[in-house]
């Protein structure tokens, strides 16, 4: 019920932002953006994009087959024009676009598909993003040195390119979204070499110009992109990591748009003069508390539960984060598939399961977080609420890679982590949650329904088959604890005009934003 | 003379060595693993093995060791293993940033603490020396992050007379320069206003000034001639001592400012626990400390034929 | 060739020592301010639990970035933590870093100095040559590199700015020893039968207290002020220890829209710092009126 609300609430937003480009004024060319990021890049090389920053950057420089649409989560055409899907789902033939070039001028064809996919799974290249891409035939030999090229990536001509999957996988076309898939020119990677990270040069939208880490990036329109140059004749990023510094310098001007911080969210949403430039959008985020039932007493599924009412996701979420959603499920607001499961928070409940359990007087609890802000935070409002039923917990805080390699080997009790999503489907959720080496949870009956849910394409049996998923484990004993879904507010200058917001950090390839050049002079003056 | 610099020279190949090997042992101490940083959340356990045999992690300590300082004597610090770019080229970038901005707050803070360190002397134990005094030994004891903030808030948010970070667009802008300056040569300024104090205080009582005085000489006259040119000696050596030493006051300020600099770099790495760019640049500060303080002292046995070394 | 016991000697000197040096010290107006104002400082410490008019790590989500008030004085931190109680307790933390900190480098210091100033030749070299390396780093980016081999949190500053500030020390005591193990009491004890360890310890270096005691006041600001750096940088105290670096590093969020949240703090580090500052100049002139800028 709440959730279909939102849904509708969702829907209401996507089309108010679409409402301004169907009767959008004439859009004119020309002019700088301004934008900023709060962390460096780190690489634009695709292979290497396992950030969201990275990916959101490459896809500026680079275009894939398909991409998601600007307004919605629909998969659509872009290097490739179109598509047959055959065989049962398991094989994938695509028709490209001829005449497309890369910035240097090199011709784009299908041998650049077929170099991109075989470049992913060459061990030598050690991409993180083999994960992607398991289901084309080939990819498991390619990895062990066997076989430099992937026999399921298979070039007809010039513009036809032919996938063969193992099986057959309902999502494949939206894998090719991510910024893995980004096409890229063998030359042209030979030619950088190590450097190749640094030098992006694709077929996307924008020509790289320069980048200096942990400072800016700047980037010009690609004159002759294929579907027609981008508004803005330049783009300049800047790495500002201190939100404070970020949000200054937008009122000062020197911004296009930014993220408001949190803690100045009030008083912007508030701000008369500004809310017409604000945008909030709910993130495909889901934060949790995952318990871990190889330690004891965690594998009392009594505890377990205990320990779900003693946090009260609801008032968290209200006290500290009073602009996010409460989570109760895994599945984040505006995704279909979640349930209306109810958000506990009893203390006299919680404390009565533990005496059930047999620990009246509670027991010790390691709850490991990584050192981010927000992360100790929450631990330490986690070890506040639990200390009020007995249980002494101790917050283990450490740097990512300790707190992660920890984790990721199973050898934390309890552990506070997020989940963003790679794309808008609740399959990527539920299996990255519950089928994972980093908690014992192995249940028959969700892994066979996850199953399920990888090869249909039918989407309301997914959202009926995500739900289901989401019972069986509260009936279990859910070890995951939901705690909140994230949200972000825009502001943008108000000579910005046809910006774009979009769940999926990739879909914005910055075609839409121009520039108001005479109201920013009359703002300017 | 020449005989003594060839001795520093030689002393500081042993100690260089030594720097080395304290940089590599303490990375090689840190725990946790940079390739897992690299990798993100859905990386495959063989693909995170074949990256670790890749940057030579899983060799034997003293192999590593080895590598490590051929590669850096040869000059070659190594790729990020973040971003892969190499170290050298972008400290190349970043170091003239950081010198840019100690330079302007050398500038800034010299001038401020002769002044203030001459009046205060020439106004000894007055209210006005009080206050100077008092002053300083304030700044002296303001934590330079805070100090900063301060700034930003007063002059840039609130006045809006300042930019709030950055370098600003093109090589050179002074506006964007004069905060982080003003941040990085506070403390400086008000040491070096104490120390001239105290030095142009035992000129001042010195015969020649008593002679100059005696001639009927103006007390301006006597002061900024003959006193400060006395005095200039031993101010000029420890401005160029704390060149140096400003490589730490940049990791503070450079943060604070967005100021995209060494300091900055260091930071960032640390966060991203980016070994090879934290040794690089720990490393590299030494270096440049060791080389500055080597020339400041080389100038100074230069400059005072009464010291000699030996 | 014995012109007097060397005990009676010492003892005899010690006394003047003292007496001048308080003598001294009670004419030079701003070193007893800043007695006094460490003292303050000390005894908020020792009271904080009587001053504090909360539990400085209670969570309460009902009060979160609440405004000074007369509920709060000075508002609450992100947590709904009472900032003044965490300020107050903060002192607890700053003095045990300074004083913690200044005891390892000090004791660290002391012993390679005098091994150094003693011995001479061979030891000498090589203790003065590890000096020499340490010295060659800029103080706070070896700190920091140290810092992030052992990992963040409060003991591990204190092992890092020890390891990284015991060669000022050592230098110093060395060049004491130098100078002291040619004098003639030294010999006597010498001539007496007393064996090295005595000698340096129980004759040698009672005379060297006056530069220990001016290291150890001054170091102390340093060490607090380091202390913050760290935190402000992540890498110092870690929650819920109240220490104002990390404080001031919470607040620097709230700058714009809760200013009082970072200043606070900051006026405590800067009175505690000025406090040190104060007091150890006075003292250093009162003790020694030759180490007058060094």
């Amino acid at each position: 019920m709440f959730k279909t609300k939102i849904l509708a609430i969702f829907f209401l937003l996507v089309f108010l932002l679409l409402s301004p480009v169907l009767m959008a004024e004439e859009a004119e060319y020309g002019g700088t953006l301004y934008l900023s990021n709060d962390t460096d890049w780190d690489t634009l090389d695709p292979a290497y994009a396992s950030g969201f920053d990275a990916g959101e950057m490459a896809v500026k420089f680079y275009d894939g087959l398909v991409r998601f649409d600007f307004y919605s989560n629909k998969v659509v055409p872009a290097l490739a024009e179109s598509w047959e899907v055959t065989d049962n789902n398991q094989v994938f033939t695509f028709h490209l676009k001829s005449g497309v070039e890369f910035h240097d001028g090199t011709e784009f064809t299908a041998q650049d598909v077929k170099y991109t996919f075989d470049r992913l799974y060459d061990p030598e290249v050690a991409s993180p993003g083999t994960w992607v891409f398991p289901m084309i035939k080939g990819t498991e030999a390619a990895l062990a040195g066997e076989s430099d090229s992937l026999s399921g990536v298979q070039v007809i001509d010039d513009y036809t390119v032919r996938f063969e999957l193992e099986k057959p996988f309902g999502l494949f076309l939206t894998h090719l979204t991510l910024p893995y898939g980004l096409i890229v020119n063998e030359d042209l990677v030979d030619e950088h070499g190590e450097d190749f990270s640094q030098n992006p040069v694709g077929t996307g939208p924008f020509k790289f110009v320069e980048w200096e880490h942990d400072d800016k990036l700047i980037m010009e329109a690609n004159e002759n992109y294929w579907a027609g140059r981008p508004y803005v004749d330049r783009v300049v990023y800047r790495v500002i990591p201190q939100p404070l510094t970020d949000i200054a310098e937008f009122e000062a001007g020197n911004l296009d748009r930014t993220v408001i911080p949190n803690e100045e969210r009030e008083r912007w949403l508030n701000d008369e003069e500004w809310s017409d430039y604000i945008t909030t959008i709910a993130d495909l985020s889901t934060y949790y508390l995952a318990l871990n039932s190889d330690f004891e007493p965690l594998d009392n599924p009594k505890v377990r539960d205990a320990i779900d009412y003693a946090i009260d996701s609801e008032a968290i979420t209200h006290s500290l984060f009073p602009h996010y959603v409460a989570a109760n499920d895994a599945i984040p607001e505006g995704m279909p598939g979640g349930t209306d499961v109810e958000i506990k928070g009893n203390t006299e409940k919680a404390k009565e399961l533990l005496a059930e359990a047999g620990y009246a007087d509670g027991f010790e609890l390691d709850i490991w977080v990584s050192d981010g802000r927000t992360s100790v935070r929450v631990g330490g409002v986690l070890q506040a609420l639990l200390g009020r039923v007995g249980i002494k917990v101790n917050l283990i805080k450490n740097d990512w890679s300790v707190f992660y390699n920890t984790v990721k080997n199973g050898n934390a009790p309890a552990y506070y982590l997020s989940w963003w999503a790679d794309y808008a489907d609740p399959y990527n959720f539920l299996n990255a949650l519950y089928t994972t080496d980093r908690i014992p949870f192995n249940n028959e009956e969700i892994n066979s329904i996850l199953e399920e849910m990888v090869v249909t394409t039918d989407s309301n049996q997914r959202i009926e088959l995500s739900k289901e998923i989401i019972r069986i484990a509260e009936e279990v004993g859910d070890p995951y604890i939901y705690l909140y879904h994230t949200s972000t507010s825009y502001v943008k200058q108000p000579w910005i005009k046809g910006d774009l917001y979009h769940q999926m950090y990739s879909a914005d390839k910055l075609l839409t934003w121009w520039i108001d050049q005479d109201l920013k002079a009359e703002y300017q003056e | 003379m020449t005989q003594y610099i060839i001795r520093r020279l030689l002393l500081i190949i042993p100690v260089l060595l030594g720097v080395l090997f304290l940089t590599f042992v303490l990375m090689y101490l840190v725990p946790g693993d940079p390739v897992l940083t690299m990798l993100g959340q859905h990386a495959e356990d063989d693909i995170i093995q074949r990256l670790r045999a890749e940057l030579n992690l899983d060799a034997p300590w003293y192999s590593q060791f080895f590598s490590y300082l051929t590669r850096t004597l040869k000059g070659d610090l190594g790729r990020s293993y973040i971003s892969r770019v190499e170290v050298t080229e972008a400290l190349k970038q970043k170091l003239p940033n950081t010198f840019k901005l100690a330079l302007a707050a050398i500038i800034v803070s010299t001038i401020m603490g002769i002044a203030i360190g001459v009046i205060s002397a020439v106004f000894k134990n007055t209210w006005i020396d009080h206050l100077a005094m008092t002053f300083a030994l304030f700044f002296i004891s303001t934590p330079v992050f805070w100090f900063g903030m301060l700034l930003i808030y007063f002059f840039s948010m609130t006045l809006g007379w300042t930019p709030v970070s950055g370098m600003g667009e093109g090589s050179f802008n002074l506006k964007h320069l004069i905060l982080p300056a003003i941040t990085l040569g506070s403390r400086f300024a008000a040491f070096l206003a104490r120390y001239t104090r105290s030095i142009m205080l035992e000129v001042i009582s010195e015969d020649y000034i008593r002679t100059a005085r005696s001639k009927g000489l103006k007390e301006n006259v006597v002061i900024l001639k003959h006193g400060l040119r006395n005095a200039m000696i031993p101010i000029v050596t420890v401005v160029g001592m704390n060149f140096a030493s400003l490589l730490n006051g940049s990791v503070l300020t450079e943060t604070i400012f967005a100021w995209p600099g060494f300091g900055r770099y260091l930071v960032t790495a640390i966060k991203k626990r980016d070994f090879q760019v934290i040794a690089g640049c720990v490393w590299v500060g030494a270096l440049i400390f060791v080389f500055v303080n080597l020339i400041v002292d080389i100038f100074y046995v230069m400059l005072d034929p009464r010291i000699s070394y030996d | 060739m014995l012109k007097s016991l060397p005990k009676n000697n010492k003892s005899l000197k010690h006394r003047g020592l003292w007496y001048d040096t308080w003598r001294r010290l009670k004419n030079n107006r701003a070193a007893l301010l800043g007695l006094i104002m460490v003292g303050i400082f000390i005894l908020v410490a020792i009271f904080a639990p009587l001053l504090a008019p909360y539990d400085p790590n209670e969570i309460n989500l009902g009060a979160i970035l609440k405004e000074p008030s007369a509920e709060y004085w000075l508002g609450t931190d992100y947590y709904g933590r009472d900032l003044l109680s965490r300020i107050i307790y903060g002192s607890r933390i700053s003095i045990s870093v300074g004083v913690i900190v200044q005891l390892v480098s000090i004791s660290i210091g002391t012993v390679m100095g005098s091994l150094a100033g003693y011995y001479g030749g061979k030891v000498d070299m090589l203790i003065m040559r590890l000096v020499d390396i340490v010295m060659s780093f800029p103080s706070l980016l070896l700190t920091i590199a140290i810092m992030v081999a052992l990992g963040p949190g409060l003991y591990n500053v204190f092992l890092a700015l020890g390891a990284v500030w015991w060669t000022r020390t050592a230098r110093i005591i060395r060049s004491e020893f130098m100078q002291h193990r040619e004098k003639e009491y030294v010999e006597a004890a010498r001539a007496l039968g007393n064996n090295d360890f005595i000698i340096m310890y129980k004759h040698i270096l009672p005379n060297c207290l006056a530069p220990i005691i001016i290291t150890f006041t001054m170091g102390v600001a340093s060490a607090i002020m380091a202390e913050a750096s760290l935190s402000f940088l992540g890498l110092g105290a870690q929650e819920p220890t109240p220490s104002w670096g990390s404080i001031i590093n919470n607040g620097l969020q709230y700058l714009r829209t809760k200013p009082w949240y970072s200043l606070f703090p900051g006026l405590a580090i800067a009175y505690t710092v000025l406090a040190f500052n104060l007091f150890g100049d006075g003292l250093r002139d009162a003790l020694d009126p030759k180490m007058k800028n060094h």
